[in-house]
């Protein structure tokens, strides 16, 4: 192992050190909003695929409307930072609707309908965004006849092109998913512990009959909780743009929704700081996976393995994840 | 009027019917006890009250308000306070957002500390303490401070000496002896004295029914009146 590692030299690894870093900025701003709502409600959002999906297109066509191809320098960023803005509430927004219209009435049913209904809004969403797009395109669900412009394009000039940061070349859009998801955990951590509704959301994620019975009005939380889900789904689908792992047609969300799955349950259900720690860990998995499959062997599905043997080792070793509990959501 | 007017009603959990028409008041300032064996329905009266499971038949009255229908932050927020049988900490949150928790928004959390503080001067020892770290004692009365903070005009107080040393039970008997002159309390002990020397009205149930009531003065623990509907 360790000349496995001494082969590739410290400057490959600490490359691999920081992709990795993105890689886990990625994955906790895709799977927070699982963490939170599962905590919180136990309901497992299938829904939040299709979020994550729609998140995609609106930040593409958000960039189409707001930045112009190759933008340089701030040019670039602005309208990027913008268009984080405009998906975020954009999302927060749908995301509270559904809440506020379906997933509400089915508190206190048994789990597997609430998967179900979240389940067959995602199959809808997923079909609305396909009708959609292909409106735009004049496609079929296989072909699109006018391809859109390449949203990748249209971010800053430095995301696809390796930036050199202290002697490490890095890809501009990983130091951007370091930046963000850093500001996700200091966002998310903040929120939790320093507001009145992080509180409520704290004290009913353990015991929402005895929140309820202090005053405290359960249900306003939950559609809270399901739109800031909801928001930053969608701005990790707005990331996935510049991901190459990733093909960019409405399947998006189901595709991404996989990994952010593994990082909630290796993190352990319902425990945000427990994703944080599994994001981080998974981000490595996979860059380390990256590494050994372009330089050591030639497969390409390697990075996708670990993180399954990840998963699978922590279900055998510690089936309730890294940092969680015995019991999680209340419902 | 009463302060809570309980009229007729039925709860049921599932299909098993477990209150079978309770009709209970409780006046401002009054302490009034709710006895009977265990498995008779004094939870649940509690909890349909607070609405958690609410009646399918009969009113609860609150000031005059119907609750049912209600939700049960709706019944919290019109001032009735909820002291629940094992405490029901927040065990991860410290005992100060336990308190926080329960003031409602827009009142003064400084005073509501002042308050919790004054009347448990352990709980500010304890403050940045896990609620789940704390003693038995110490819970029951972290529990009562959020009763307390809660601008409750009236609380129910499930079984607080369960489970707890016989000198803890006598400092928790005071603090609710203390606590009683601010508020109405409805009380359900297993400790017939504590209930009796703490209550100025008593209420007997069995089979999810009222079947005695009266003035805790005209009654002592060991008299047949209550041995027949208490003892198993």
């Amino acid at each position: 192992m360790t000349g496995l590692l001494l082969q590739f030299g410290p400057t490959a690894l600490l490359e691999t050190l920081i992709q990795g870093l993105g890689q886990a900025g990625l994955y906790v701003i895709l799977a927070s909003g699982l963490t939170l709502i599962f905590g919180l409600m136990g309901v497992l959002n299938f829904a939040h695929g299709a979020f994550i999906t729609i998140g995609t297109y609106l930040g593409a066509m958000g960039l189409f409307l707001l930045s112009s191809p190759n933008a340089a320098g701030v040019g670039g960023f602005l309208p990027l930072l913008g268009v984080f803005v405009l998906v975020f509430v954009g999302l927060m927004a749908l995301g509270s609707l559904v809440e506020f219209g379906l997933v509400r009435r089915l508190y206190g049913r048994p789990p597997i309908d609430q998967i179900l209904l979240t389940f067959g809004v995602a199959t809808v969403l997923q079909q609305l965004a396909e009708i959609f797009v292909n409106l735009f395109t004049g496609g079929t669900s296989n072909q699109a006849q006018t391809p859109w412009p390449e949203p990748a394009t249209y971010g800053p000039a430095v995301f696809g092109e390796n930036v050199t940061v202290a002697g490490l070349a890095i890809d501009g859009v990983v130091l951007m998913e370091i930046l963000v998801g850093a500001v996700v955990v200091a966002g998310v951590y903040l929120f939790l512990t320093r507001t009145r509704y992080g509180l409520y959301i704290r004290a009913g994620s353990e015991d929402d009959e005895m929140a309820e019975a202090l005053g405290i009005d359960i249900r306003r939380v939950f559609t809270v909780v399901f739109g800031i889900g909801s928001g930053l789904a969608g701005v990790a689908g707005t990331f996935l743009i510049w991901q190459s792992t990733y093909d960019v047609t409405v399947a998006i969300g189901a595709q991404a929704l996989l990994p952010a799955f593994i990082v909630v349950v290796v993190g352990g259900l319902g425990t945000f700081t427990g994703t944080v720690v599994a994001a981080a860990v998974a981000g490595f998995f996979f860059e380390f996976g990256v590494l050994l499959s372009t330089n050591v062997f030639d497969f390409v599905s390697l990075p996708q393995m670990l993180l399954f043997i990840l998963l699978v080792v922590t279900l055998i070793v510690r089936p309730t994840g890294i940092l969680g509990e015995e019991e999680v959501g209340g419902h | 009027m009463s302060l809570l007017e309980v009229r007729d009603v039925h709860t049921y959990y599932g299909e098993s019917h477990i209150l079978e028409g309770v009709s209970l008041d409780v006046d401002t300032d009054e302490v009034v006890a709710l006895l009977g064996r265990n498995g008779v329905g004094k939870t649940t009266t509690m909890r349909t009250i607070l609405q958690l499971t609410p009646p399918r038949k009969g009113r609860v009255r609150f000031r005059g308000e119907e609750m049912v229908g209600k939700r049960t932050s709706g019944v919290a927020k019109r001032g009735v306070g909820w002291i629940p049988e094992d405490r029901r900490m927040f065990g991860n949150l410290t005992v100060e957002e336990n308190i926080r928790a329960a003031v409602p928004s827009g009142s003064d959390m400084g005073a509501a500390f002042e308050t919790a503080f004054e009347t448990f001067p352990i709980l500010e020892e304890r403050r940045q303490q896990d609620a789940g770290t704390l003693s038995g004692g110490q819970q029951q009365m972290l529990a009562i401070a959020r009763g307390l903070v809660g601008d409750n005009e009236m609380l129910l107080v499930d079984e607080p000496s369960e489970g707890l040393a016989p000198q803890i039970v006598a400092d928790v008997g005071e603090a609710l002896a203390r606590v009683s002159n601010e508020v109405a309390v409805l009380l359900v002990e297993q400790n017939l004295r504590l209930a009796l020397d703490l209550a100025d009205r008593f209420y007997v149930l069995d089979h999810g029914q009222v079947v005695d009531e009266g003035d805790t003065a005209a009654v002592d623990p060991g008299s047949e009146r209550l041995t027949r509907h208490l003892s198993a």
